[in-house]
């Protein structure tokens, strides 16, 4: 879906599947587009765009999480932790270029293959996300330490991992426990691993490829 | 309890839950709370269905796992406290059929 967050929304552009409007600004939604007009507040679009995406994710298969992920020969390394973990700091000691996101990444699997996207949303090290994904090579869990080291994770310890660092805001049962449902799948399909980190790009030496 | 009710449990409708790993994932939407479960706890909780009592649930882990009957249905009894405690389980209806709890 394709989001415009300013005040061209084109007049006499077909009427949209959904409207509101909200003291002065108003959200029109196609099938592919969605439009923002009047926003005063862009951290409140920004808030709404979240649980908008967290929920629309749901029947494709997919989840948002707090996670830089960073392209390496064509596959996604996905770097997840609680903040301070050094999302940021991975994404800055990595190639330009190869940052998709440095703060939400969007996890789908597609066809029995779980991609990683790049998502609008910006962290401390104010990488644009990008448009773009590709396969998931494996879940980093981060955190910073003296010298680098990894670990892999169990089913269930990734999925420890996971749930708290998942944006999720509905506390409806059905939708939390189709969130478990993939949550639980991409735990158990995804190698996910502990890794310890010194701030030198030389940590990727340790991460299996 | 030993008034002479049977009590029944059944899971707490607003959880979601999931196995993985032989383990049970339990998550409270409304208070945003995990729980784990280990692998008997996991054949308990797989139990609990509003229908079997707490004696009832030991036989079963008794016939499954290698504990007695007696240390089956302590950490039964032990199990549906500490569930029950945190709103993971709720009452189902209670009998007079004369079963103890």
């Amino acid at each position: 879906m394709e989001i415009h967050a300013d005040d061209l929304f084109p007049s006499g552009m077909r009427r949209a599947d959904f409207s509101r409007q909200f003291e002065g600004a108003a959200v029109h939604i196609f099938s592919t587009e969605a439009y923002f007009t009047g926003v005063r507040n862009e951290y409140a679009l920004d808030s709404l765009l979240r649980i908008l995406m967290s929920w629309v994710l749901l029947p494709h298969f997919g989840f948002l999480l707090h996670a830089a992920t960073v392209i390496r020969g064509g596959r996604a390394y996905v770097c997840t932790g609680r903040s301070g973990a050094g999302k940021s700091t991975v994404a800055s000691l990595s190639p330009e270029g190869s940052v998709l996101t440095d703060e939400i990444s969007l996890l789908r699997r597609e066809n029995g293959v779980w991609r990683a996207y790049g998502t609008p949303f910006w962290g401390e090290f104010r990488a644009e996300g990008r448009n773009a994904s590709a396969p998931v090579s494996g879940i980093l869990n981060l955190a910073q330490a003296e010298e680098n080291q990894i670990k892999p994770l169990r089913a269930l310890e990734l999925l420890r991992t996971l749930l708290p660092n998942t944006l999720f805001f509905s506390r409806e049962r059905d939708a939390n426990a189709r969130l478990l449902e993939i949550l639980a799948a991409a735990a158990s399909e995804i190698p996910g691993y502990d890794l310890g980190f010194r701030k030198h790009p030389d940590f990727w030496e340790v991460v299996p490829e | 309890m030993s008034n002479g009710t049977r009590v029944l449990w059944q899971k707490n409708p607003a959880l979601a839950w999931r196995e993985i790993d032989e383990e049970t994932v339990i998550i409270s939407p409304t208070e945003s709370v995990m729980h784990e479960l280990n692998d008997t706890g996991s054949f308990i909780w797989k139990n609990i269905d509003g229908r079997h009592s707490a004696q009832e649930l030991a036989s079963l882990l008794a016939a499954s796992y290698e504990v007695s009957a007696d240390v089956a249905l302590s950490d039964t009894e032990a199990l549906l406290d500490e569930l029950s405690s945190r709103k993971l389980v709720v009452l189902a209806e209670t009998g007079d059929d004369g079963d103890a709890y």
